[in-house]
């Protein structure tokens, strides 16, 4: 119970402790003290003073016992924090177990010193701040234990008045809240990690409430659709007045569950997007769902891929079928041929000669089309072609052919505008699209129709953007195939095309950036229409940069 | 009596090529190059087995099929389907119904002995 001077800095003042010590030295040198008199005195005297002498050694005792209870299970020793009171000079005068614990026995040290380590009061001091004006005071320090570990702690400081009312202390409280530091910094880190995330993630995710308000979106619903928080998202995603129908937000919010479907939006540049979309539902502390959180994902680019696969799967079977009639010919060619050179038939000879001519000619057809497919180079773009010179050309080529089918075929074309365009591949795409109408006349099941018509309409706006029409009054589109739009459906047999058909007119489309639209009704008729935008002159290749 | 065989064939090249090998194998042969003329043909010249494709313009083959089976001059003709098509839901694409299925569906490119073979049977009954 001495006083732990342990450093030079210490300054001993009497203690609790040493009050006791004084206290029971003077009991022991008052017995003395009696025993030495005793003979001396009388025996009602000696007998008194051995009374009293008793009588302060039971007190002694009691006290000793009642501190020592007292320091076990005195509130202050039961509180799991620091618990110290500081006089003016910031000195310790009295501690609690835990503090003890893990600072030692630091009675009449100065607080920052036994705390910090540090010769100086702290910077926001509390306890001083208490000592001012008399409030509580609350601070965040870092503080070092008597074994060196770093603890952090919530310091609240109080003041202690005596019975008179005067401040004669500072109660210091300070618990450890370093565990919870801890778990504070890693929830922050998390936290900046899962905003990362949240806009790092090449999806375009945000959270509605229950009226569809968008509460929360990521970077990416920003960049593409504009500031979405607080818009509807039917009016954000498919600038729609109301909702979605079968909108899978509203089925999670309605059931709870995981639900999802492909939609097509349009971003605030006007791109169209094909996205897969997830709605997943969140809930509250009560387990209500209170938001949902919508994730779509780009496929756009997969579509277009679909698509030309499709294509390409129905140009193949298509060209398989043709090559077969090719084979037929050349082989029919060869057997006429021979049979006929056996007779001696020169006009058999010529006859199955020109047949195998006319089928070779269809088989380097195939091949150039093939050719004009696969291979992945650069359209020549050339500026100062006027596409309605084309279209009039490819109505020449085919007016000898429809004559023959029973089929008029009409062009009507518009003031010649020129422009940069890819001028076979316009021409090719005339070509294919009159090919298609001849096929969709020639096998139209309606015999009612005598004769059929067919037109194509080419013209230049003067902004610039080229439209070209191929209308039929042929078989038209059935509904099963409508949806599965550029299905090469009437062209299996087609005699005319080559079976690569869409397939071309799709990649001249793109090469110039343009569009396709089909309208069609079974039994009536089909129109196809392409426009294509103004392009800008094409680079001569070895021309200086200007720009 | 040669045997007569109708060719309805809307490619030039077939009824060429068809016409010369059945002649070649001593048969007389006529040719239309649509269901229509077919139908005429097939009532005009009373041929002994009908060679018929089955993708034609106008008048599909298939419709063809179903007249010929019903009008009572033609019924009992045998009639050989030429088809450039592989599978098998192609074949008619199930419209048959209660008519009699042809008496053989021969894919094209045709492999020629097998196939006059094939047309000598038929016919020679």
């Amino acid at each position: 119970m001495a006083v732990a001077g342990k450093t030079a800095r210490s300054y001993p003042i009497p203690g609790r402790a040493v009050v006791f010590a004084t206290y029971a030295a003077s009991i022991v040198l008052l017995a003395v003290a009696v025993l030495l008199l005793a003979p001396r005195l009388s025996a009602p005297v000696l007998a008194l003073g051995l009374a009293g002498y008793l009588f302060l050694v039971g007190v002694l005792a009691v006290q000793l016992l009642h501190r020592a209870g007292r320091r076990r299970t005195h509130w202050q020793n039961v509180m799991p924090c620091y618990l110290s009171v500081q006089d003016a000079n910031l000195r310790i005068v009295e501690t609690n177990e835990k503090f003890r614990r893990d600072f030692g026995d630091r009675v009449g040290e100065q607080c920052h010193w036994v705390y910090k380590r540090s010769d100086r009061p702290c910077a926001n001091c509390p306890v001083l701040a208490t000592f001012r004006d008399g409030l509580i005071h609350t601070g965040e320090e870092t503080v070092i234990t008597q074994d060196g570990q770093a603890a952090q702690v919530v310091v609240t400081s109080a003041p202690h008045y005596d019975k008179q009312g005067n401040m004669v202390g500072v109660v210091e409280m300070s618990t450890n809240v370093t565990e919870l530091k801890k778990l504070q910094h890693e929830l922050e880190l998390t936290r900046v990690e899962y905003e990362r995330l949240f806009d790092l993630v090449p999806c375009y995710i945000s959270v509605q409430d229950r009226d569809f308000n968008i509460v929360e979106c990521n970077e990416l619903v920003r960049r593409d659709f504009g500031e979405a928080l607080g818009q509807r998202c039917y009016s954000v995603y498919k600038r729609c007045e109301s909702l979605c129908p079968d909108c899978v937000v509203e089925k999670s919010f309605q059931s709870g569950q995981v639900f999802s479907s492909e939609e097509i939006s349009t971003t605030q540049d006007g791109r169209t997007l094909n996205l897969i979309t997830y709605s997943m539902p969140i809930r509250d502390e009560r387990g209500e769902i209170t938001r949902v959180m919508e994730v779509a994902t780009d496929i756009t680019e997969v579509k277009q891929l679909q698509k030309e696969l499709t294509l390409i799967g129905r140009a193949v079977a298509g060209m398989a079928h043709r090559i077969k009639n090719i084979l037929m010919g050349l082989e029919g060619g060869l057997f006429v041929v021979n049979t006929a050179f056996a007779r001696n038939d020169a006009a058999a000879v010529a006859q199955g000669w020109e047949m195998i001519e006319r089928n070779v000619e269809r088989v380097s057809h195939i091949v150039k089309d093939l050719l004009y497919c696969s291979k992945k180079r650069e359209p020549e773009f050339k500026e100062n072609v006027a596409a309605e010179n084309l279209a009039r050309e490819v109505g020449e080529l085919f007016a000898g052919r429809t004559a023959k089918d029973d089929i008029d075929l009409q062009v009507e074309v518009g003031p010649s505008r020129p422009r940069t365009l890819h001028p076979d591949g316009v021409h090719s795409l005339i070509t294919n699209l009159v090919t298609n109408a001849i096929d969709a006349c020639r096998f139209d099941p309606d015999e009612s129709k005598e004769r059929h018509t067919i037109t194509l309409r080419c013209g230049t706006d003067p902004a610039g953007v080229t439209t070209i029409e191929v209308a039929d009054d042929g078989a038209g589109i059935p509904e099963e195939v409508a949806d599965k739009v550029f299905q090469d459906f009437f062209s299996t047999k087609g005699t005319e095309g080559t079976g690569l058909g869409l397939l071309i007119i799709n990649r001249v489309v793109e090469e110039h950036g343009g569009e396709i639209t089909y309208r069609s009704t079974p039994g009536r008729g089909t129109t196809f229409t392409v426009t294509l935008p103004p392009l800008p002159a094409p680079i001569p290749a070895g021309a200086e940069d200007l720009s | 009596m040669p045997k007569k065989i109708l060719i309805i064939d809307d490619e030039q090249d077939m009824r060429v090529y068809l016409g010369a090998l059945f002649r070649q194998a001593g048969y007389e042969t006529a040719t239309a190059e649509n269901g229509i003329e077919g139908l005429r043909q097939a009532l005009a010249f009373q041929p002994d087995l009908i060679t018929l494709d089955i993708m034609m313009p106008k008048r599909s083959g298939v419709k063809t099929y179903r007249e010929l089976r019903s009008a009572p001059e033609t019924r009992g003709v045998p009639v050989v389907v030429l088809t450039g098509l592989t599978r098998q839901e192609d074949f008619f694409g199930g419209e048959l119904g209660d008519l009699p299925p042809p008496e053989a569906v021969v894919e094209k490119p045709i492999q020629r002995e097998q196939f006059l073979k094939q047309v000598g049977e038929i016919i020679g009954g």
